[in-house]
């Protein structure tokens, strides 16, 4: 049976009628049209659907979205404002940190759940928060770069 | 990959929680962080698990969330005595507690270099008991610290040793109508040291292929050991401690050489099901490091 539930993806309210065996990452691109959120592996393995809730990572592959419910979501669209990219994803392009761009999405939230609370992290730092993503390019030298280097702005 | 249909019910206490267990029994799963059930699910439901499991063994019709109960993520701590993990506490809560830093370095330790960080985020210490893996990376500190387990159903109330917890692989004691409502872990004894090793097939987030958690309480400042826990986990049917190797240590000043002995005799205590050469053989190096660092730490 569907139930009735309210979500905040990117500051927005949104009110939705979903299954509840239903994922987050499902109603995500399948409901709300938010596919930055990318499914890979779809068991937890690959972190290409990561987004945060209330600030901290989760893999919305195993989320389910009856259980989001009453918290903050983040996904890669919330990030730019007013046009104007996020310095993490500026930085992405600047290095050349984005390959295929799959895994983009999920890298930069792991990065700013990093840099929120570790604003100048070690490099050992970073490589640690991104352990949960999969670059199939294996782009991963430039990715820690960008990341490096918004750290020192 | 997507999740078979389920019916989700989100009971406002634990009341609730072990009525609707009482009510469904092994129609219903408790859901905790996810990590585990939602990927099992998954997996039951896909063309090659329907395969192995039959189509009968898809999965659970009820699920049971905990997330609408409030406070069951919280750490409760009395100073010197006991630590209490609620049964949705994720890595990230533990990880992120400075009271579990100070108070319970091994725990700390284990919890934020757990996985990677989303699982953190979202697994749950409860959950990795109750999934029963014989691999469970936070069984063994668990065991090591004499944790037990606060078990509740409709009907009764029963506490059990983690170390008791695991039957047999994926396995546990936990009957239909049961869930584990807190981990109830003894505050160690000063002075004590404490290590904790693991070993993996490739990265740091693949699954264990041997832990080891010790923690040595000393009887004085010159650490005569008075109790030691050694616990293993991934090299035996079930996590569980080596029993042998601890007496070995009692009344001991530990020196390099009764080190040694120690970690010829805990490869004997194991009892890995596959690469059991390798586990045997890491077994012993984890636990010679793990004393040698206890006694530092």
């Amino acid at each position: 049976m569907k139930q009735s539930l309210e979500l905040t993806v990117n500051g927005q309210s949104h009110e939705l009628l979903v299954d509840p065996h239903r994922t987050l990452l499902e109603v995500l691109r399948e409901q709300l049209g938010l596919t930055g959120a990318k499914e890979g592996c779809n068991l937890g393995d690959c972190g290409s659907c990561t987004v945060l809730l209330d600030g901290k990572p989760f893999l919305s592959c195993l989320v389910l979205a009856v259980e989001a419910q009453g918290r903050e979501i983040l996904t890669i669209e919330g990030l730019s404002q007013n046009g104007k990219l996020h310095p993490i994803q500026e930085s992405f392009v600047q290095h050349g940190a984005v390959q295929c761009g799959f895994c983009t999405p999920g890298m930069i939230l792991s990065a700013k759940a990093l840099l929120d609370r570790n604003p100048r992290p070690t490099e050992a730092e970073v490589k640690e928060a991104l352990s949960g993503n999969l670059c199939r390019c294996t782009g991963y030298v430039k990715i820690v770069e960008a990341i490096m280097e918004t750290a020192k702005t | 990959m997507r999740l078979p249909r389920f019916e989700y019910l989100s009971p406002k206490t634990l009341e609730e929680a072990t009525a609707l267990l009482g009510t469904y029994g092994n129609q219903a799963k408790i859901l905790a962080g996810g990590t585990d059930l939602l990927v099992d699910l998954k997996k039951r439901s896909s063309i090659q698990g329907s395969r192995r499991w039959g189509k009968k063994e898809r999965g659970p019709c009820y699920v049971i969330g905990l997330k609408g109960v409030t406070g069951l993520t919280r750490l409760k701590y009395s100073p010197g005595e006991t630590l209490s993990v609620g049964p949705i506490t994720s890595y990230a809560d533990v990880a992120d507690s400075t009271i579990v830093k100070e108070s319970y370095p091994l725990l700390w330790q284990a919890c934020r270099t757990f996985s990677r960080p989303q699982i953190r985020s979202a697994g749950t210490l409860v959950g990795n008991l109750c999934n029963g893996s014989p691999s469970a990376d936070i069984v063994p500190p668990l065991i090591a610290l004499g944790a037990k387990a606060r078990v509740i159903s409709a009907r009764a109330e029963r506490e059990v040793p983690v170390e008791e917890f695991c039957s047999a692989p994926f396995t546990t004691v936990l009957k239909e109508d049961e869930l584990v409502a807190e981990l109830k872990i003894p505050q160690p004894a000063e002075p004590y040291g404490w290590s904790y090793q693991r070993t993996t097939k490739r990265t740091a987030e693949d699954e264990a292929l041997v832990v080891v958690a010790v923690l040595l309480e000393f009887a004085d400042r010159d650490k005569t050991v008075r109790r030691a826990r050694i616990a293993l986990g991934s090299v035996a049917p079930r996590p569980s401690r080596a029993l042998e190797s601890e007496s070995m240590t009692q009344g001991k000043k530990l020196d390099e050489a009764l080190i040694q002995k120690i970690s010829e005799t805990v490869a004997a205590e194991t009892s890995p099901r596959s690469r059991s050469d390798y586990r045997r053989l890491m077994t012993s190096y984890l636990v010679r490091k793990a004393l040698t660092e206890a006694l530092g730490n």
